[in-house]
């Protein structure tokens, strides 16, 4: 039996009946009234022709489907379509029920005009408000990108600066310390052209021989430093006992009859290029026995400590704090004057003839910039050399740490 | 974090079947929606249901904006879903907007797809020179507007959208709750992505033979748009319903499971 809904005919409100198909079968004076038809145009019309393009796509994509699934739903905004073209905000409930084997979905709405108006500037606010706030969050990814741009920046600075260094030791070496043995080859050459009288060819041959020699050195010399600017660093874990170990092996063998006594302490393994690493031991630990200062005896000692720096090192006024590891090579050599503590880096520069090519702490040097990390060096005539490379600290040294939490 | 596949796109698989059915759903709702057509593939088939990010019970933390700004972000998932349960040769239904997800993923892994059912497609809603697909533009931000009043009494609509699944991630799990109710800054990228979308280029790239169930009087795809889809995609069946609406699979079930597998047992 129909439920008897004559009451809803003068109700102030919105109702509609309707078909799963869209025919309207029942409808009252009031919806009517607001839409500009007459009862009879409204009974067997389609839904569409009263909603708007935009509620005929909604009803299609979830009206429907929600009644069909739920047989209910509430509080859905909807904009009817008057005869007159007119649009009437309409704030709906609907519900599904099978009468007699047939579905009839029944709506009943009210006519929202000034609430639409609130919610137009809700919305405009909304809209106001989220564009604030994208806008804030796009500053703020900008900002990150500034930040990764910047410390790409600084890497390229330091490295482009090394470079133009290199390229003026290069340019030193190449233009001076190669030219110097040249200039000797040809004044000896011509000696021995020119049969000069007190001279004899011998005499010239041995002076011709060490001048070759010399230039092999350097070339030698450049060779390394070459090999350490094309090769790339393979990182390994280092464990510096053990490399320690192996290094004073052959350095006893180098230095036979020296006592070399070497100590260190609490050592933190870090990812490094360990074959870089052992070149740069060997170079500092040697320098160590040959500027010793007893006879037969040096003592050496190797600490760590784990520092926190600015990676930032070009760009003033920008700050990110990282960890790097220091180490920290101590002897009780004879030292040198600290004037010189930033030339001994250079290429070939030497401080005394006792010294070799003045090859060994460029390559150190070298070896540390590899590794994006730094050496310095303290020193003061009797009292002994301190030489401190820092390095950047990589994973290992986190996991490390995670290691030797109490668990 | 990043939820499994099958968490993320809320992932069902079953049926007494080998040959695998995958049904996606339309703009609006869930894959709820297949369910008075999935019971008549139950015994033949192994079915496959899903729910696209951002939709009925799938992981709204999941949802990328820049990912599901086109369907190519949507037509990811269902290549993930099927990477991810390692399957071949998956009948694809597509319903409304899924069905060029399915044409876009079948472009993409054509080994994936053996065949597409394509229920109610269109690959360009807006009209375009000559190309009737039955909304101006302007229609189509009537019916953003419509939906953005329609979601205006939520409770995280008026939180601003970026903060609303970053901080609050519980709200989208209350919204979840109803059917057919979508996180409402997804819902309105969603219907962007769909009625702006133009995929009418990539009907040509399809080779895998199609079924197209065209209903009568369909607003959102209209008769001359089912026509155009079935006449630019290679292989295709046109079946024009007795169904009207956009929504045969639910107004309509008989009919469509009946042209489904008229289509199925003639097509193998």
């Amino acid at each position: 039996m129909q439920p008897d809904l004559s009451y809803l005919d003068k109700a102030p409100c919105i109702y509609i009946s309707a078909k799963d198909d869209g025919t309207i079968v029942d409808v009252n004076e009031n919806t009517c009234t607001t839409l500009g038809y007459t009862k009879e145009q409204l009974l067997s019309a389609k839904l569409d022709s009263i909603f708007t393009l935009a509620t005929r796509i909604f009803q299609q994509t979830h009206l429907f489907p929600l009644l069909k699934m739920q047989s209910t739903a509430a509080e859905l905004f909807i904009t009817l379509q008057t005869k007159g073209n007119d649009h009437v905000p309409v704030l709906l409930n609907a519900e599904r029920k099978i009468i007699n084997e047939a579905a009839v979905n029944t709506y009943i709405g009210i006519v929202v005009l000034n609430r639409k108006k609130f919610e137009d500037e809700l919305v405009a606010a909304k809209k106001a408000a989220e564009s604030a706030l994208h806008e804030n969050s796009a500053l703020i990814q900008a900002k990150e990108e500034l930040q990764a741009h910047a410390e790409q920046l600084d890497q390229q600075m330091q490295v482009v600066n090394k470079q133009n260094e290199e390229l003026k030791q290069f340019n030193r070496v190449v233009t001076h310390d190669l030219q110097e043995p040249l200039r000797k080859l040809s004044v000896f050459t011509n000696m021995l052209q020119e049969k000069k009288e007190g001279e004899s060819d011998k005499v010239i041959l041995q002076k011709i021989l060490n001048v070759s020699a010399k230039m092999r050195s350097i070339v030698s010399g450049l060779q390394q430093y070459v090999w350490l600017t094309e090769t790339q660093k393979k990182l390994d874990e280092v464990h510096l006992d053990k490399l320690l170990l192996i290094t004073l092996q052959q350095l006893k063998k180098t230095y036979p009859g020296v006592d070399i006594n070497l100590e260190w302490d609490g050592l933190i393994p870090f990812l490094a290029d360990h074959e870089q690493v052992s070149l740069l031991f060997y170079h500092l630990l040697s320098n160590s026995i040959r500027f010793r200062k007893e006879e037969n005896k040096v003592n050496v000692l190797v600490s760590n400590t784990i520092s926190s720096r600015n990676k930032f090192e070009n760009i003033p006024g920008r700050y990110f704090y990282t960890d790097y590891l220091k180490l920290k090579i101590k002897d009780d050599g004879m030292g040198f004057d600290p004037q010189y503590s930033e030339q001994v880096f250079e290429l070939f520069k030497r401080l005394s003839a006792k010294s070799g090519h003045g090859i060994g702490l460029s390559l150190c040097k070298k070896i540390a910039d590899n590794h994006n990390g730094k050496i310095s060096i303290f020193s003061k005539e009797g009292e002994g050399t301190t030489v401190t490379v820092l390095l950047p600290l990589l994973n290992v040294e986190a996991k490390k740490k995670e290691i030797l939490q109490p668990v | 974090m990043v939820s499994s596949i099958a968490t993320r796109n809320n992932v069902r698989v079953y049926g007494k079947g080998v040959q695998p059915i995958m049904f996606a759903h339309g703009f609006g709702c869930d894959q709820n929606m297949w369910r008075f057509i999935t019971p008549a593939f139950e015994n033949d088939y192994r079915i496959i249901l899903f729910d696209y990010v951002g939709a009925g019970k799938s992981d709204v933390n999941a949802y990328e904006p820049e990912r599901y700004a086109s369907l190519h972000g949507y037509a990811q998932d269902v290549l993930e879903i099927i990477d991810y349960l390692k399957l071949k040769d998956v009948i694809f239904v597509g319903h409304s907007v899924s069905s060029m997800v399915g044409v876009l993923s079948a472009i993409e892994e054509p080994s994936y797809f053996s065949k597409l059912i394509l229920v109610g497609p269109s690959p360009c809603y807006i009209n375009k020179d000559d190309y009737k697909g039955g909304f101006e533009k302007k229609d189509i931000e009537g019916l953003l507007e419509t939906m953005e009043k329609n979601y205006i009494g939520w409770a995280n609509f008026l939180a601003p959208a970026i903060m609303a699944n970053k901080e609050r991630p519980e709200l989208g799990e209350e919204l979840t709750e109803s059917f057919c109710s979508t996180d409402p800054v997804i819902a309105l990228q969603f219907a962007e992505a769909t009625f702006f979308s133009d995929n009418r280029d990539d009907l040509r790239k399809i080779k895998i033979p199609s079924l197209i169930l065209q209903c009568s009087e369909d607003i959102i795809a209209p008769v001359e748009v089912g026509e155009y889809v079935h006449k630019n995609l290679a292989n295709s069946t046109l079946k024009i319903m007795k169904a009207t609406g956009h929504c045969p699979h639910m107004s309509e079930p008989e009919e469509t499971i009946s042209l489904m597998k008229e289509y199925l047992s003639n097509a193998t």
